[in-house]
């Protein structure tokens, strides 16, 4: 596998020799490089991630429109120090289902979901490596970087497997078997490490007619019912925040590391999805019905409608907002 | 009477340890109970037993030793199935003869406006003496459309498609968990109403599928007439005999993995009528 990870030259010449640059200037209010790229053979671009330092963004690119349930696209890397290049990462597609990559604190390794399994993909060297085979949904990052999180779709019978798998030793650390009793379309597996690092939290389908969001506790296994119906859940900068059902009014909720306890932060929230972006501070909010979207502001708790249609979005690190919209990543200014 | 090990939904076997992986703790299929004692996140002295109950005391005990009557989910608490899962001999009944109604929504042809999505307040597509003839001759074919509770009730159009792949693959009766309600895909064809996810089959949940052989025939059949040139190709047909679109077969574990439980079908031609 290593050999094919490699970087083609002469694709990567290609790649560059394709990007359009449609506007190289930089948001006043939000200096990072937030120009507009076009991605040759894309008609729509989803699972955007932004590196820490925000001088790299992973993304999938699909050459189809959006529509229906399935959605596929293969990785990309985009560097957008200077002029943005494009480096097509040769690995398999992944599906579109709210699961964006990960990086480590350092913003050099990167690790992404595809239909094979989670790789790791070093975004100097370019080196990619399967670390965790399966068919497998959702992924965190532990705030130290040691640890993934991930649910393995692949066991048998009618569970999921959530497990958390140590970078350090190169092993699952902790695993549960989570029913699946949710018997209608399930879009999303999101999850987050807490963030002391010392639980995941996921939106679960156990339920037949919910999806609750439950605290795994890694050091005891144990299992708390966090709220009973939650449709988004993200990390922010020191705190996690999700969307629960509040009697019927959608709901921002904010988790607060030292009880974990759900506190009212918007109501009502016409957002019922949540992405975490860039080193966490902003979460891009999504309708799923609407397609609309907003970034959050997790230190302000500030929420900014994104004025035009984006079909997918990223915050980077200084607050510039790029949006997918068909094939281009456009800048759509600063926070 | 099937076995224990086949009735529990929330365990899984792991290889290395030869141990059953549940909720809260390991099971040992050898010794036939838990490797450590029952524990509680907060302190309690006996936290999941019920003290009427000298069984549940046993903290190492496995559904109190009662493997033939109880599940345990996760790992703490036996409890008697609330719903079948597959390997169980039990399956959901539903009351037989004539239906208009399910306990809390309504079906096509007796819509009283309980839904709220698009079909809600539209003309019911089947009921008797105001139907559209295709779905006159569903409903006195026999087959039985069910919802889950606060479930809105199909579009007609969506009515009418799914009422008569239902008929074409000869099944009694179908419960509806999906139409407009929940959360999808951003691009889903569920929020414009043009698909429906369907979880029981004459009387069975779905998920049974790899172990009820009469359910197996029956999901066939239904993807196969949703596959049908004849009863119109369904755009989107996913459920655990595959995934197609437009009847052609895509390969998605991910996604396939998540239609285990569930057919999802949407009308041939989704974007007509916009």
């Amino acid at each position: 596998m290593g050999g094919s990870m490699r970087m083609n030259k002469r694709r990567s010449l290609f790649s560059l020799m394709l990007v359009t640059v449609f506007c190289a200037g930089v948001a006043p209010a939000a200096p990072d490089p937030g120009g507009a790229v076009r991605v040759p053979g894309a008609k729509y671009l989803f699972g955007i991630s932004a590196s820490p330092q925000g001088r790299v963004v992973l993304l999938y690119r699909s050459p189809q429109k959006p529509e229906g349930e399935f959605g596929s696209g293969t990785p990309l890397l985009i560097t957008l120090k200077g002029s943005p290049r494009l480096f097509p990462l040769h690995l398999p597609s992944a599906l579109d289902d709210l699961t964006i990559p990960v990086w480590n604190s350092g913003g050099r390794i990167v690790f992404l979901l595809t239909k094979a399994g989670i790789y790791s993909f070093d975004s100097a060297t370019h080196a990619a490596k399967l670390i965790v085979p399966g068919t497998l949904a959702g992924l965190a990052i532990s705030p130290d970087g040691t640890k993934l999180a991930y649910w393995n779709l692949g066991s048998t019978g009618s569970h999921y497997l959530l497990s958390v798998f140590s970078l350090a030793v190169n092993r699952t650390i902790r695993k549960w078997n989570v029913p699946t009793r949710f018997d209608a379309d399930q879009y999303g597996h999101e999850l987050v490490f807490s963030s002391d690092g010392a639980s995941v939290l996921a939106r679960t389908y156990d339920e037949e007619d919910q999806t609750p969001l439950k605290q795994f506790e890694i050091a005891s296994g144990s299992i708390r019912t966090v709220w009973q119906n939650c449709s988004g859940l993200a990390a922010g900068r020191g705190n996690t925040y999700f969307v629960g059902d509040d009697h019927g009014t959608p709901t921002l909720f904010e988790l607060q590391v030292h009880d974990l306890v759900p506190r009212k932060v918007i109501a009502p929230f016409q957002f019922d999805s949540l992405l975490s972006s860039g080193t966490r501070r902003w979460i891009v909010s999504e309708n799923s019905r609407s397609s609309k979207f907003a970034v959050f502001d997790s230190e302000t708790h500030n929420l900014t409608d994104l004025s035009s249609t984006c079909e997918n979005a990223v915050v980077l690190p200084r607050g510039a907002v790029m949006c997918a919209v068909g094939g281009n990543l456009v800048s759509k200014g600063g926070q | 009477m099937q076995e224990a090990k086949e009735r529990d939904p929330g365990k899984d076997h792991d290889t290395e340890s030869n141990l059953d992986y549940f909720y809260a703790r390991y099971y040992s299929e050898t010794l036939g109970r838990f490797m450590t004692p029952d524990w509680a996140a907060a302190p309690a002295a006996v936290p999941y037993a019920a003290y009427g109950d000298p069984q549940s005391l046993n903290l190492y005990a496995y559904v109190q030793n009662n493997p033939l009557t109880g599940i345990d989910a996760t790992g703490h608490v036996a409890q008697p199935p609330t719903y079948p899962y597959p390997g169980q001999e039990e399956m959901e009944e539903i009351a037989d003869g004539p239906s208009t109604t399910n306990p809390d929504g309504v079906i096509p042809g007796s819509q009283s406006g309980s839904g709220s999505g698009p079909g809600a307040n539209s003309p019911p597509p089947s009921a008797p003496g105001d139907c559209k003839a295709a779905n006159c001759a569903a409903q006195q074919q026999g087959v039985r459309v069910t919802y889950d509770k606060g479930v809105p009730a199909m579009t007609p159009e969506t009515a009418e498609y799914v009422i008569g792949v239902l008929n074409a693959a000869g099944v009694k009766s179908a419960t509806i968990s999906a139409t407009t309600n929940g959360k999808h895909a951003p691009h889903s064809w569920h929020y414009k109403g043009k698909a429906v996810d369907i979880h029981v089959v004459n009387g069975v949940r779905v998920i049974y599928y790899n172990s009820n052989s009469s359910l197996r025939a029956a999901v066939n059949a239904i993807q196969d007439a949703a596959n049908d040139k004849s009863n119109g190709i369904a755009h989107e047909n996913y459920g655990p005999a595959g995934l197609f679109r437009d009847g052609r077969q895509i390969n998605n574990p991910a996604l396939q993995r998540q239609h285990e439980n569930h057919i999802h079908l949407t009308v041939p031609d989704p974007w007509g009528d916009q």
